[in-house]
């Protein structure tokens, strides 16, 4: 079998990825101008635009117009494995946790609602709208729906201080596993305000339930993540753990 | 009374599968040899492999032939972290090449930049495209791979049947504007984004393979299933 030739701006955006990826450019650097790399790899500027454009694509690097290219790495990375609440996961990585509730209120459980926390119609629920900021930045709206008949005391807790999962477990709350959905959505006039960001940006859109170590539903939940800074990670336990 | 012919057909296949003279992973003669060397009609041998895909021994690609399905891997392996759905036999007959590692791959699959790599890129469609795939398998681990039909088997069967099966995978998920190409290839128009799935394959001593999927967004999802992890709290 021969040996596929690579593309010279394939091999400048595969350079510039090991770059980022070992760190020798680090997150906010400004990259060489593109007259140093011409000259570094011998290509024209076309071919240096074409590696620029693939990277911009992949939100590795962004560009300002007279400035240059600078490095963009992800920084929320929220492994999905665990569980783990984001009061825990800031903690953990020292990320400053804002948390501002636009939307409190009991409503009856509809057909939808009904599935998805077994409750019978018109079961009150306690609806929850939070904004988190972390470090400063909206990085999420999050509607939660949890149970009122299970958990009465839910209404009276200040979550803007308190976390949520903490304060279930306090209830008697035993969270276990859940399943996750996550896609693509376009953020709507409301979200985008919040954001700060034009109507109908992309956005991840991530919706769940989780549930308690006997299978029944705790909270059904969807989320709402512009998409430059935030990623996603699953890894698997190893073998032997 | 005798059963049809093609209920004797199919049990005649299932037995040549069991004693492995049809061995896991390999193509079966053709439906027109195998309709000639039994001396039935055509679509009694159609009848018989579809019997024998449905019970889940066989992969019957279109245009392509049946092959011997390959054990599944590992449950656990299968059921947790992302899920893209499966996308169904659309698959165009894909080539695999070879190239060296360079600075960005090998890094990720711990190998050094002049090390071979084999590497794969297809479209997966149902109706139509769900996703670009882009492979990178390191060729010193799994130095028969392309005999081992990647264009029909998913990476993850393929690898569960090596020695040193894989042991643990790690996955990012992120979204990023569709490029030129990944526009074209998943018929997207400007200005798409899609989701952008990245996986590395472990074995035991380390990464086997690396592989990117590019997801059309518009009415796919990635699921997820998780669990409190015994030592959270």
């Amino acid at each position: 079998m021969k040996q596929m030739e690579l593309m010279a701006w394939q091999l400048i955006k595969e350079q510039l990825m090991a770059d980022i990826l070992t760190d020798s450019v680090k997150d906010g650097d400004r990259l060489e101008s593109e007259r140093t790399m011409m000259r570094r790899f011998g290509v024209t500027r076309d071919t240096l635009r074409r590696a620029f454009e693939e990277l911009r694509n992949e939100g590795l690097i962004y560009s300002v117009p007279a400035s240059g290219h600078y490095v963009a790495k992800n920084k929320n990375i929220r492994n999905l494995r665990d569980l783990q609440s984001l009061t825990e996961w800031s903690l953990d990585r020292d990320i400053h946790l804002e948390t501002k509730i636009l939307t409190k209120q009991v409503i009856e459980a509809d057909k939808g609602l009904t599935k998805r926390l077994h409750l019978t119609l018109g079961s009150p629920v306690f609806y929850l709208q939070r904004l988190r900021i972390l470090d400063g930045r909206l990085s999420l709206i999050e509607n939660s729906y949890i149970s009122l008949t299970r958990f009465p005391g839910i209404g009276s807790i200040n979550l803007e201080s308190e976390s949520l999962y903490q304060s279930m477990e306090e209830m008697g709350a035993h969270f276990s596993y859940g399943e996750e959905e996550i896609s693509v959505t376009h953020l709507t006039q409301e979200e985008a305000d919040l954001f700060e960001l034009p109507a109908d940006s992309p956005a991840f859109f991530l919706r769940s339930i989780v549930y308690d170590t006997a299978g029944e539903p705790l909270e059904y939940l969807y989320s709402v993540h512009p998409y430059k800074f935030q990623a996603f990670r699953y890894d698997s336990e190893d073998d032997d753990e | 009374m005798n059963k049809p012919y093609y209920l004797q057909l199919k049990e005649v296949i299932q037995e040549k599968i069991k004693d492995g003279t049809y061995s896991p992973g390999k193509e079966l003669p053709s439906e027109r040899q195998i309709a000639q060397r039994y001396g039935v009609h055509p679509h009694t041998t159609r009848a018989a492999l579809k019997l024998l895909e449905k019970d889940g021994l066989l992969q019957l690609v279109p245009g392509r032939g049946a092959f011997v399905n390959l054990p599944s891997p590992d449950e656990n392996m299968k059921e947790l972290g992302f899920t893209l759905p499966e996308g169904k036999k659309k698959r165009k007959k894909a080539k695999v090449h070879l190239r060296l590692a360079g600075p960005y791959y090998a890094k990720i699959l711990h190998v050094e930049s002049q090390e071979e790599l084999y590497y794969m890129k297809r479209v997966v469609k149902e109706k139509k495209p769900l996703y670009m795939e882009e492979l990178f398998v390191v060729k010193k681990k799994v130095p028969d791979f392309p005999e081992l039909h990647p264009d029909v088997f998913s990476l993850s069967n393929i690898l569960a049947q090596k020695e040193a099966p894989i042991s643990r995978t790690a996955q990012l998920l992120k979204i990023c504007d569709a490029s030129k190409e990944v526009q074209r290839r998943l018929k997207l128009p400007a200005g798409s984004v899609v989701l952008l799935l990245e996986r590395t394959d472990y074995d035991r001593e380390g990464p086997v393979a690396f592989t990117r999927y590019y997801l059309q967004s518009e009415d796919l999802a990635v699921e997820v299933k998780f669990r409190k992890s015994p030592t959270g709290e």
